[in-house]
């Protein structure tokens, strides 16, 4: 008995050790990912073309320390492209001025700074186009057009095309521009103004100027084509990434306001809206608006706070919120075809090249974020206005945060695509970048947005008339 | 016009959703360096003043009247690798802990014994840099206890002795950490406040010990601790670097509990003429964590109560150990354990970095005098590396953690 339970002891003390030596492997530290890693990808010459979310445009104003956290600038960052060999038109802050800001907590009232505009301190010195060619208030055919820019800059009263594109010896268009700089790499995303300019109009000025729709989705294509088609010819060993356009509906510029008037003491909703809108023949009226599939703009706050299309039961005038404050139910199709012919062209391009071009799937991105939103790190994003932290606030460009989850984007698709391995972007190293001037707070129906503060991006917006 | 009173609450940002104020495994095993050296396989044997906490059946067998102090250096070191899949390193601060015990028995010599312990069964520190990619989770947390244990034993006849005790468990926990929110001030400075929540805390519980000795030189041990749950009595929340956002971050008063895990050891021992040897089973009633509410006393939109998941799995560990006389003056101890972590990987946090381990320990017992000895441990504790992809606060990546414990007990004995 006395050395079976000796042996018994030795037994399992062996087992154990038996047990720890197989397993030892596992209390080693060991690389769980692979090391960072370019694939086929050089990018030594990164060149971004696009519109203001190329730019880094955000809460109504491009400036320095949004740029510095563009999506481009997240990805050359993240690719370990030198800040000498990615060159950003960085304006000093305030840059071009009318940054949106919170100025009070109370209603909260989001309102815009002094107009300014302080150009690229290297504008004049910097002998070669820059590496991020992204130009607000640009849409598609604006990346190949070669008229004098400086004169479209005057005529569209958008300062970017002159600040950015700076000197036609550098090249006359930005396509020109970025074949100018013999890139091994390209972002292209642009094509979003094709639509948003029509959809932020609440449908009265489209691409063409006013009266007109988005872009025409064959036109769309064939210059889309045509543009890709030079970029990949100009830089033959160039490899690309591309995105489509997302769902312009469900950003907060479109999402925020209610469809309806509460009621102050039950809380209940108590009066919809009054607007005018088109009945299935196209015709404006002045209605109830369809609460299903209708939306009020960002731009209606100062008149909603006007009793303008509040009923007069709940207050109100009565009198129907104008067309250019509603995006309705006729107005949402008409925005969502372009924008599924738009992508599907953008996809038929990128499977024809699918060995150099990776496709950004952003519709689909932007979706799943309404849908989800995104936590990391501590940080939690999703689409509200203000507090979602992944919109700024003008309601349709992200915030730092929200363009480093749109570079996250893009590299996944690089690597994918590419076999590389570049390293996400770690939103919580991101600053949050809503600028909060005052404090205190109270409850409010919706954010009291200054229509003056949404000016500076509209007015690159609806500038577009473009001839073909 | 009435437009300004309504109930959409456009600021409501929870400052406390994505974070755990207290973290796997803050259990704390490691109560005399004798134990210790054997890899805490001690439950059966259990026959010095650290009875108390191993098992306190075993007080029975302790002659005389005894008392041991001591405590155990520890040394953490842990990395994060991450964001997952990025392969960034992030390094803790370097911390060290010193949980002391102490025990007093006496024997009444006609089998009944009792004695008195103070010791840390739960505690655990975190420190991270201000600029760490979790900061948004953890920069500091701390929490200390100590139990104050006084127990009374009874053998028949060298057969079979029972113990029990009371438990009285009171602490102190301190949480740092910057609260993420979208804003940011009119300079472009991301507005991030800091809160430092601390308050202390008590709470009562029990225990008791079997050990049977069926046959020659071979014991039997059981013991069993209740759950404590830990509530904190006085806790207060402090916020800094609100900014504008200071007047809705008031802080004040918060109360929140934890739970102190239910636990029972079992094991058997050998004694032979100069060496004894033990296997041992540890359960730990992990699952008794499921969630942490923290309750603010003071409410605004941002300032909101928030609920933790921990939903952690019971556990438990192995050990085996034992010891040589060498000689009259001398004695050599060795012994190792494997320890399965309670917590799922999805809500494995950057609070208390916890994986399955293992403990390979050394340790020398000395008879300075006849009364007096030394006991001294030493145990390497490395954990596997962990790898969390699917965490529910977002917050993946690769978790490497080693930590050397260095323990002495002084005992005397009239």
């Amino acid at each position: 008995m006395k050395s079976f339970a000796s042996k018994a002891a030795t037994i399992a003390a062996l087992a154990v050790v038996a047990f720890l030596v197989a397993s030892c492997g596992d209390f080693k530290k060991s690389s769980v990912v692979n090391a960072p890693s370019n694939g086929s990808v050089d990018f030594s010459m990164y060149v971004s073309l696009g519109n203001s979310l190329t730019a880094g445009y955000q809460s109504g104003a491009l400036f320095e320390s949004a740029q510095e956290y563009s999506f481009p600038a997240d990805i050359a960052r993240q690719a370990g492209v030198a800040d000498a060999n990615f060159k950003q038109p960085l304006m000093a802050n305030p840059g071009t001025g009318q940054i949106m800001s919170i100025k009070s907590l109370v209603g909260p009232v989001i309102g815009e700074g002094t107009a300014t505009i302080i150009p690229p301190a290297d504008a004049a010195t910097l002998m070669r186009p820059y590496n991020n060619l992204g130009i607000p208030g640009a849409v598609l055919y604006d990346m190949i057009d070669t008229t004098n820019f400086t004169a479209k800059s005057t005529a569209r009263a958008n300062p970017f095309f002159s600040l950015i594109l700076r000197n036609a010896a550098f090249g006359n268009s930005p396509v020109a521009q970025a074949l100018a700089l013999h890139p091994t790499f390209m972002t292209v995303w642009i094509g979003a103004n094709d639509v948003l300019g029509y959809a932020t109009s609440g449908g009265v000025v489209g691409t063409q100027g006013p009266g007109s729709g988005p872009t025409d989705p064959t036109i769309w294509a064939g210059l889309y084509n045509q543009m890709m088609n030079a970029l990949l010819a100009g830089a033959p060993n160039a490899k690309f990434a591309v995105a489509n356009i997302p769902d312009v509906t469900s950003i907060p510029f479109f999402t925020t306001v209610p469809d309806s008037f509460p009621n102050p003491v039950t809380g209940k909703n108590v009066g919809a809206f009054i607007v005018q809108r088109h009945d299935a023949s196209g015709n404006l009226y002045a209605g109830t608006i369809n609460a299903k599939t209708d939306y009020i703009l960002l731009t209606a706050i100062d008149s909603l706070n006007a009793g303008v299309g509040v009923p007069v039961a709940a207050g109100g005038t009565g009198r129907p919120l104008p067309d250019q404050f509603v995006l309705d139910s006729l107005e949402v199709a008409r925005t969502e075809a372009a924008i599924d012919a738009y992508n599907t062209a953008i996809a038929a391009f990128a499977s024809a090249h699918s060995s150099r071009v990776a496709l950004v799937d952003a519709h689909a991105l932007l979706n799943d974020f309404n849908m989800y939103g995104y936590l990391g790190q501590g940080v939690d994003l999703t689409s509200s206005y203000i507090t979602g932290g992944f919109f700024g606030l003008d309601g349709v460009h992200p915030t730092s945060q929200g363009y480093a989850y749109v570079a996250n984007a893009f590299i996944k698709a690089i690597n994918s695509t590419f076999g590389a391995n570049v390293p996400m972007m770690s939103i919580a190293s991101v600053p949050s970048s809503i600028v909060l001037g005052k404090t205190s707070l109270q409850k409010a129906p919706w954010p009291n947005v200054r229509y003056s503060a949404l000016q500076p991006m509209l007015k690159l917006l609806r500038s577009a008339s473009v001839s073909y | 016009m009435a437009f300004t009173k309504k109930v959409v609450a456009l600021f409501a940002v929870v400052l406390f959703s994505a974070s755990a104020v207290y973290a796997s495994g803050y259990q704390l095993n490691e109560h005399g360096a004798r134990a210790v050296a054997m890899g805490g396989a001690f439950v059966a044997r259990a026959d010095d003043p650290s009875a108390i906490f191993f098992n306190p059946a075993g007080l029975s067998y302790v002659e005389g009247f005894n008392v041991m102090v001591g405590g155990t250096l520890i040394l953490p070191s842990t990395t994060f690798t991450g964001p997952y899949p990025n392969n960034t390193e992030w390094k803790m601060n370097s911390l060290t802990f010193f949980p002391p015990n102490a025990y007093i028995t006496y024997n009444f010599g006609n089998g009944l014994a009792a004695g008195v312990g103070v010791y840390t069964p739960e505690g655990l520190g975190t420190s991270w840099p201000n600029d760490w990619v979790g900061r948004f989770l953890i920069t500091k947390i701390n929490l200390q206890s100590f139990n104050i244990n006084p127990t009374v034993s009874y053998a028949y006849k060298d057969i079979v002795s029972v113990g029990v005790g009371f438990d009285y468990a009171l602490g102190n926990v301190v949480l740092e950490r910057y609260n993420a929110t979208p804003f940011s001030d009119s300079l472009g400075n991301p507005i991030t406040p800091f809160v430092h929540m601390e308050g202390n805390g008590n709470g009562t519980g029990f225990n008791f010990g079997i050990m049977l000795k069926p046959i020659e030189n071979v014991s039997i041990g059981f013991s069993y601790r209740s759950k404590i749950d830990f509530k904190l009595t006085s806790a207060t929340a402090t916020f800094t670097g609100a900014g504008v956002l200071a007047p809705l971050l008031p802080g004040g008063s918060v109360s929140t509990s934890l739970p102190f895990p239910e636990t029972w050891y079992a094991g058997i021992a050998y004694k032979g003429d100069k060496y004894s040897v033990e296997a041992d089973y540890q359960f730990t009633g992990w699952s008794a964590y499921n969630e942490l509410d923290i309750n603010f006393a003071t409410h605004t939109e941002l300032q909101q109560n928030s609920a933790i998941i921990g939903n952690y799995k019971d556990s438990y560990i192995l050990r085996v150990g034992g010891e040589y006389m060498i000689n009259d003056v001398w004695t050599a101890r060795a012994g190792l354990f494997y320890d399965k972590n309670p917590v799922p990987d999805a809500y494995q946090l950057p609070d208390l970095p916890d994986a399955d381990r293992i403990g390979l320990n050394v340790g020398v017992g000395v008879n300075v005098t006849k009364s007096l000895s030394i006991d001294a441990s030493y145990m390497f504790l490395p954990f596997k590396q962990r790898t969390v992809t699917t965490s529910a606060y977002g917050f993946n990546g690769t978790y490497n953690t080693t930590a050397n414990l260095l323990g002495i007990d002084l005992s005397y004995k009239l």
